[in-house]
């Protein structure tokens, strides 16, 4: 394999992770959170999917579709907790992850049923469907364009996190609930705003790829098993963790693809069985 | 699905040579010739036909389709025979082998349907064909394309309204290497349904003395395909015959032409890659691409112009429906049952039903076919290019092939279910 594939493989596994960071990161500052294992996580990516494309068939606008994808899945997403999550927090996660694979399948069914089966697709700006030249390689512009975005807006809730007073209350929030709650802060307030940007961010990443992919009842279920795969490598609840963890699977995914022909799917769980058979708790265990 | 109760071709004869001897020995060849059971022997009530075709997930948009062209047939035909009314019960197969047999018992038991109509996917078809062949239940296959029904799994009760993996890929291997160029990559969706149709292809391009540089077999169901796309762009191919469906084939349509593979290499693939509802999501990314279909919406002859106008008009322009290739499987398989009909005097009894079948012509909107000896359906295949129309893009025709069929396979090639001939 000559050099410029090398790069343009390369480049493809961290488009790859990036994007699904948009979804892991939301998982896992959940979980860390609300230890609410959210099955309708990927759910949310597929709502923000269908809103955009229903958009930009609408108004034609690509760039209103990845506005207000976000923001409607942001208010699903505040139902979502205030009526069903809420009412269960201090229960097992068991209760959780029913109530939240109940919702999936309620939102699949949703779907469905507005939508229907067929497949959609968004179409792309024109100025962003060509080609551009990067490292001597010809690589899709959109594609670059998706991997900027999504590393700008990880950056976007790195900042949120770490600088803002905002992210500090969720920082605690991740380690110790209970003295969050003995100095006074509201938390039942920061898990509705937690969940509700969460399920924004899950649903951005879902109208931003859906140009280069398409758009279809099952993606939902698709984003959500590779997200968990990403915490569990990265260790659950774990914001870094899941960094490293969607970078390790998008490049897994695609080395594995043109290193292990015909065996692309298995590359994934191997690295998975490997690290977690040295790390059981995850790459990434931030320490008290 | 034992294999071992298969009726072979020759094993049917034989065994009906036998039978129909042994009952004018007797004076009873009428009624015992084909081996029709008891309960097949009614001549009032409903006209029952059993429909095994998904109608959940990701594989509606074929059993819907199928459904709306099968019933508007039998509408036209003013939706009964000779005062009995055609009653259509609809069975969800799921997709799953296990779930379509057990569907299909239900129809064949319970509701003693009288022509069995389905499935979708191959693995269904074969659990399907299984019973329909033992319980000597005539079946029309309105879509699942395996090669093996014309071979090894051939019955005297199962006929075939759609088309083979077969009949689209070899003529399309011949008009490639005629037309298009001496060397090819191949690729495929990495399941039954991929293999063959890639291997069906190869044996016509190889024949013709072409080349094959190098395969790419994606997993069914792949999101991205840009590591496959990139071994293709990098390895200097000027022609790329690919076969995926559903989901796969927007997405690596699309993506293919984000890489701009498009421009650079001279794209082909097979009717089910560009049905019609597919195209619509696939869009500009389509445009260039070169295939070989049963039908387009772009067929210009009286029949499909027609069939087209009535189809509209008998969904209500429902965007779920809207016309394609399946909605044509599912019309020629109503007018099958409809012309057996209107041949047996509408007795719809199960030997009686299958010699009507037997070697039947059609004036198909993909133009005319007949049954052939195998019980595959002869038909007009045409190369389409895909250009701009309108807001959106059609398979514009640019040639005509002629009519083929699905050659007798079982001997070589695919031996049995699972072991795909794979084209390295």
């Amino acid at each position: 394999m000559d050099f410029s594939a090398l790069i343009t493989t390369i480049l493809h596994g961290l488009t790859l992770g990036m994007v699904l960071m948009l979804v892991a990161g939301g998982l896992t500052i959940i979980f860390g959170m609300m230890e609410v294992l959210n099955f309708a996580h990927g759910s949310l990516y597929m709502l923000g999917a269908y809103f955009g494309y229903t958009v930009a068939h609408l108004t034609g606008s690509f760039w209103l579709a990845i506005l207000i994808a976000p923001l409607a899945v942001g208010a699903v997403g505040f139902l979502i907790e205030f009526f069903s999550l809420r009412p269960l927090y201090g229960r097992p996660p068991l209760h959780h992850l029913l109530l939240t694979f109940g919702i999936s399948l309620i939102v699949q069914n949703a779907i469905k049923f507005i939508w229907g089966n067929d497949i959609y697709s968004i179409e792309m700006p024109a100025f962003l469907s060509g080609s551009s030249s990067l490292l001597g390689v010809q690589y899709p512009t959109y594609r670059l364009f998706v991997l900027l975005f999504s590393v700008a807006l990880s950056i976007l809730i790195w900042l949120l996190i770490t600088k803002t007073k905002w992210g500090v209350v969720v920082r605690a929030g991740t380690e110790d609930i209970e003295t969050l709650e003995a100095h006074g802060i509201d938390t039942r307030k920061v898990f509705t705003a937690v969940f509700v940007v969460c399920a924004a961010f899950a649903a951005v990443g879902g109208a931003v790829v859906a140009p280069m992919r398409t758009v279809y009842p099952q993606m939902g279920v698709d984003i959500i098993i590779e997200a968990f795969i990403v915490v569990i490598i990265g260790g659950l609840g774990s914001i870094k963790g899941a960094v490293v963890g969607a970078l390790i699977l998008g490049l897994a995914t695609q080395l594995g693809a043109v290193f292990l022909t015909g065996f692309a799917d298995a590359a994934i769980y191997i690295v998975m069985a490997g690290i977690l058979l040295f790390r059981p708790s995850g790459l990434v265990t931030e320490t008290e | 699905m034992e294999q071992k109760k298969d009726v072979t071709r020759r094993g049917f004869l034989k065994q009906s040579a036998t039978v129909a001897g042994a009952a004018a020995l007797s004076g009873l060849a009428g009624n015992l010739l084909g081996g029709a059971p008891a309960y097949a022997a009614k001549g009032s009530g409903p006209i029952k036909i059993g429909v095994v075709l998904p109608f959940s997930r990701a594989y509606k948009v074929i059993g819907d389709r199928v459904v709306a062209g099968l019933e508007l047939a039998l509408a036209q035909a003013g939706g009964a025979f000779k005062g009995r009314k055609f009653e259509v019960i609809k069975e969800d197969s799921e997709m799953n082998p296990n779930v379509g047999l057990t569907k299909t018992r239900k129809l064949v038991d319970k509701d003693k349907v009288d022509v069995l109509v389905g499935p979708v996917s191959s693995a269904v078809c074969v659990a399907m064909r299984n019973y329909a062949n033992e319980k000597k239940v005539p079946m029309i296959i309105p879509t699942a394309g395996n090669v093996e029904l014309a071979g090894n799994l051939y019955s005297p009760y199962v006929f075939r309204s759609s088309i083979s993996h077969w009949i689209f890929a070899h003529p399309m291997g011949y008009w490639v290497k005629d037309h298009l160029g001496d060397e090819v990559m191949v690729g495929g969706a990495n399941y039954a349904a991929g293999q063959h149709q890639v291997w069906a292809f190869t044996m016509a391009f190889r024949g013709k003395g072409g080349k094959v540089v190098g395969s790419i077999y994606p997993p069914l169901n792949e999101k991205d395909y840009a590591p496959y796309l990139t071994k293709l762009a990098n390895s200097g191919a000027k022609i790329f015959f690919g076969w995926f469906a559903g989901n796969d084939a927007v997405n690596i349509c699309r993506q293919a032409a984000q890489f701009g593979l498009n421009k650079k290499i001279k794209m082909t693939t097979t009717g089910w890659f560009f049905e019609r509802n597919l195209l619509m999501a696939q869009k500009d990314a389509a445009l260039g691409w070169h295939c070989c279909f049963n039908w387009a919406i772009t067929l210009d002859n009286p029949v499909n112009k027609e069939f087209v106008k009535a189809y509209d008009k008998f969904t209500k322009n429902d965007a779920g429906v809207s016309v394609s290739m399946s909605s044509v499987h599912g019309y020629d398989a109503g007018q099958m049952i409809i012309q057996a009909l209107k041949k047996t005097g509408g007795d719809t009894k199960a030997a009686n039903i299958v010699k009507a079948l037997e070697y039947m012509k059609l004036d198909s909107p993909r133009g005319p076919v007949e049954l052939d000896v195998n019980h595959e359906l002869v038909q007009p295949m045409y190369i389409g290019q895909i250009v701009k129309s309108g807001s959106g893009v059609e398979a514009k025709i640019i040639a005509n092939l002629g009519r083929w069929t699905t050659p007798y396979l079982g001997a070589r090639g695919i031996n049995s279910v699972g072991q795909p001939f794979i084209v390295k």
